[in-house]
Parts: structure tokens; sequence; C-alpha cells
């Protein structure tokens, strides 16, 4: 049979039967492009995206903590203790990182194929739920990793103690009739010594910086998005029933949140630093034998860079001009839809 | 827009349902993606309506932008293969039992560009307008359909053995 005479017999039911008729179709587009849905779907997006930026920043943010506690001189008990400390770090994100996997996929896939009140809601109970799990966190398993850096700080101040005895032994005049080879790898030993302890102090610091300021971070992103969910559902609402929303309310909310954003910018840069300098002094003063682990932080401080730095600075704060620091960096600044338009 | 632009665009729209029925077909598999696709159709259409002059007839102007559309679903749906929760009851399960569904179980095993090349030409299209819809040459769109006739051909009569 020519292809044409079969093709002229297929029905509608051999094309899968009924679809939504076009009026009522077009009546649905016109309601998914007005400004308020458009706005709440660019939301809805960046979101998701945000949350996964989060997820990437907090994983590395572990990692380097991890990282941090291993670099010390190798011995039977540093890699027990180190080890000791990298289950224990990775303990939280075991329970952690599953939930929130799920959750991020349990949330819509496609935007217009939901109703935008059933969206939205979806996405608020998805923000609670994410809060849940980070008060669980901080409750169930911060106490750990307080232990292991406590653990972490009396190893530090035994290698000081080691350190500072080398240098008095040194000052002493000890050297006096040894080789020139010998006198070098002495006070290479003792360079490398005050390195490791300066590269523990600033990966403690920049652990501590990571869980203590990235989480409350989290927390008032959480915040954010949650408020402006709400408030765009309400201006939803508002306009279904008829009404012209108010500003008020949500140029006071507008007004606090601005001024959180620049502190927790604040924190983003010490936090940067701190990264930063653990980072070089890694790099610079680390044995020469260790160069995996060495490139392993390298990867891990360009995550951070770019997750703990230029996320947070761009997302969280309402400028339109590049900031110093990002131009300092030759960063990219993407836009984003900015609050309180209504 | 005013509400006879409204009232003109969807009495053409109704009036060539079958371009978007037989795009959304051949370019989806789960009843999901269909309606997906049809808003996303209809939502396009309505979006470029105001640019379309009459220079060229509603039907191939509606061909054009259906099938622009189903391209960049099926990207975008490819793309997410990962993140889809899938249902298996939602998949439409169509094991041909006549010709017609044959030859439409055939032109679904095509690749995606030669789908709507051979649907074109199956409705009727000249292979300069097909070229003009697709953007490829009109010797092109001879030499593509001579061997996506043939590939239907080779993949019916292999179907006519008893479906597993």
């Amino acid at each position: 049979m020519d292809l044409k005479d079969l093709w002229q017999g297929i029905s509608p039911e051999d094309l899968g039967g009924e679809l939504p008729s076009a009026p009522e179709t077009l009546e649905r587009v016109q309601e998914a492009t007005r400004p308020t849905t458009v706005r709440i779907q660019k939301l809805v997006r960046q979101f998701r995206k945000d949350l996964r930026a989060y997820l990437v920043l907090f994983l590395a943010g572990v990692g380097y903590a991890s990282l941090g506690i291993w670099a010390v001189p190798p011995s039977f008990l540093s890699l027990a203790l180190s080890l000791a400390c990298a289950v224990l770090l990775a303990l939280p994100l075991l329970d952690l990182w599953p939930q929130l996997n799920r959750l991020q996929a349990q949330l819509p896939q496609e935007d217009h194929a939901q109703p935008l009140a059933q969206l939205l809601e979806a996405y608020v109970e998805g923000l609670d739920r994410i809060q849940s799990l980070r008060q669980r966190f901080l409750r169930r398993w911060l106490p750990f990793v307080g232990i292991v850096f406590g653990l972490r700080f009396a190893w530090f101040v035994a290698g000081l103690g080691d350190t500072l005895e080398k240098i008095r032994w040194t000052i002493a005049g000890n050297m006096d009739g040894m080789e020139l080879s010998e006198i070098l790898r002495f006070t290479r030993q003792i360079f490398y010594d005050l390195a490791g302890i300066g590269v523990i102090v600033v990966a403690l610091l920049g652990g501590y910086m990571i869980l203590r300021y990235n989480m409350p971070k989290l927390a008032f992103q959480i915040r954010l998005w949650r408020s402006e969910l709400d408030w765009q559902l309400g201006v939803l609402r508002q306009e279904q029933a008829g009404a012209a929303p108010s500003r008020t309310r949500w140029q006071q909310l507008s007004m606090g949140l601005e001024q959180t954003a620049k502190m927790s910018d604040f924190l983003v840069l010490v936090f940067l630093f701190i990264t930063l300098s653990s980072l070089g002094a890694h790099l610079f003063y680390t044995d020469l034998s260790s160069f995996p682990f060495r490139l392993a932080l390298l990867i891990t401080g360009a995550l951070l860079y770019f997750f703990g730095f230029t996320f947070p600075q761009l997302r969280l704060t309402r400028q339109s001009s590049p900031s110093p620091i990002s131009i300092l960096f030759l960063l990219p600044r993407p836009s984003r839809p900015r609050f309180g338009v209504y | 827009m005013s509400d006879t632009r409204q009232e003109n665009f969807l009495e053409s729209l109704q009036a060539h349902e079958g371009i978007v029925r037989k795009v959304v077909y051949l370019y989806t598999d789960r009843k999901n993606d269909r309606d997906d696709l049809h808003q996303e159709i209809v939502y396009q259409a309505w979006k470029s309506y105001p640019r379309f002059k009459g220079d060229s007839k509603f039907s191939t102007w509606l061909y054009k932008v259906s099938i622009n559309t189903a391209m960049v679903f099926r990207r975008h749906l490819d793309r997410n293969k990962g993140n889809r929760l899938v249902v298996e009851s939602d998949r439409v399960s169509e094991p041909p039992n006549d010709a017609r569904q044959q030859l439409l179980w055939a032109i679904r095993q095509l690749e995606k560009a030669d789908r709507s090349l051979i649907v074109l030409h199956l409705d009727g299209y000249k292979n300069g307008e097909i070229a003009e819809i697709l953007g490829l040459s009109s010797n092109h769109v001879g030499v593509k359909l001579h061997r996506i006739k043939t590939r239907i051909g080779k993949i019916i009569r292999k179907e006519e053995q008893p479906w597993t």
C-alpha cells in the first residue's frame, strides 16, 4: 500500500487520543505568561539552581575541613587520627546528602505543567523540609565536628611544643661542627614544622568558618526564598481576587534582608581570605612528595572559591553594579531578578 | 492582542489541529509529555502569531512552529532524562496491530529531524516547501526522502514478524 494512502487513513485515535482543546490551552497559556507568573517561574528556577550550588558548597566545605585535618606530618597516630576525623566528618553527609537529593528529585521538574499555587506551595514545603534537615544536622552532627576540631587542636599544641624545642636547641648554638647538608636538612625540618602548624591553624579556622557561617547563611537564604515565594503567592491570590497588592510588608522585609545580606557578604570575604591563605600555605610549604594531596586541595579550593565566594556574593546582594572584589577577580556578575518590583 | 485576533488564531488553530497532534505524537513517548508539548506549541504559536503576516499558508507556518518547538522540547527531555521520574503506567505502549500503526511506529523509529521531513511529505508538501520549512536545500530533501522511505520499508518489513 502507498504510504500516503496509509497516512491519510490515520485518525486522532491512532495519534494517542484526545488532547486538551485549543481554547482551554490558550487560556492556560495566557495565565502562564502573566508577569507575576513569569516572575515566580524565574524565582523557582533560581531557587533550584541556588539549592544545587549550596549543596556543592556544603560538600566542598566539609571536604576542605577534612583535608585540612589530614595535613599533618605523617605518622601512625596522625594517620589514625585523620582517618577518624574523615569518617566523623563524612557521617553527616551520609545522612544529609541522600535526603537532600531525594527532596530535590521530588520538587516539580516542569513548572508549566503545574498549577501555579500548587507549585509554590510545593516549594514552600520543600524549603521547610530543608530547614528541618539543616537543624537536624546541627543538632546531631555538629558536636562530633567540635570533638574532631578539639582533637586537632591538641595535636597542634603538641607539635608546637616540639618545634619550639628544636628552635631553642638551634638558638643555643648546638649546630657547631655539623655538616652543611645536615644544617640545611635541620633548618628545612623546622621550616616544615612551622608551615605545618600554620596550615593546621588556617585549615581549622577555615573549617570553623564554613561550618559556623555557611550553615546560618543557608538558613538565611532559605528564609529569603520562602518570604519571596510567600509574597508572590499573596500577590497572585490578590490579583486573582482583583485587589492591588500592598507594598509595605515586602519593602520592610526587603530592607531587613539587605542589611543581613551585607553582613553575610563580609563574612564570605573573611572566609575567602582564610581559604586562600590556607590553600597558599599548603601549596608552597608542604612536602613535594604529597602532590596528590595538594592537587586535591587545589581543586577543593577552586570549588570553594567559585561557590563560596561568587555564589553567595551574587545571590544575596541587590546591587546592580559589580562589587570591587568581582572586578578584582574579573568575574562576570550574572543578572538576577530584583526584589521588590511589585 | 485584540479579541478578534485571538478568535482568528483559535479558529485557524482548531482547523489545523491535526498538524499539532501529529507533531506531538511523533516527538513524545508519554502522555504527560504530550500534554506539555501540546501546550508549549500552542504557547509558541500564540507568542509568534503577531508576526504571522500571511505570506505563507497558516498550516505551513504552524508546521514550522510546531516542529521547531518539538525539536527544542525533545532536546530538553533528552538532556534531563536522568532527572525525570518515569512512571511506567504513563508510558504509551503501542504494539502495532495494523498497517497505519505500523507506519506511525516506523516513523517514530527515525531520527528526530527525519520524522518531520517524512510527515511533511506525507501531508502533501512539495520538496521546495519542505526545504523552506526545515531550512534545507530542495535537493537534500529529495535525497533524504528517498533514504527515509527505504528505511521505513525496512522497519515495517522487520516488524511484520510477531510482536514480542
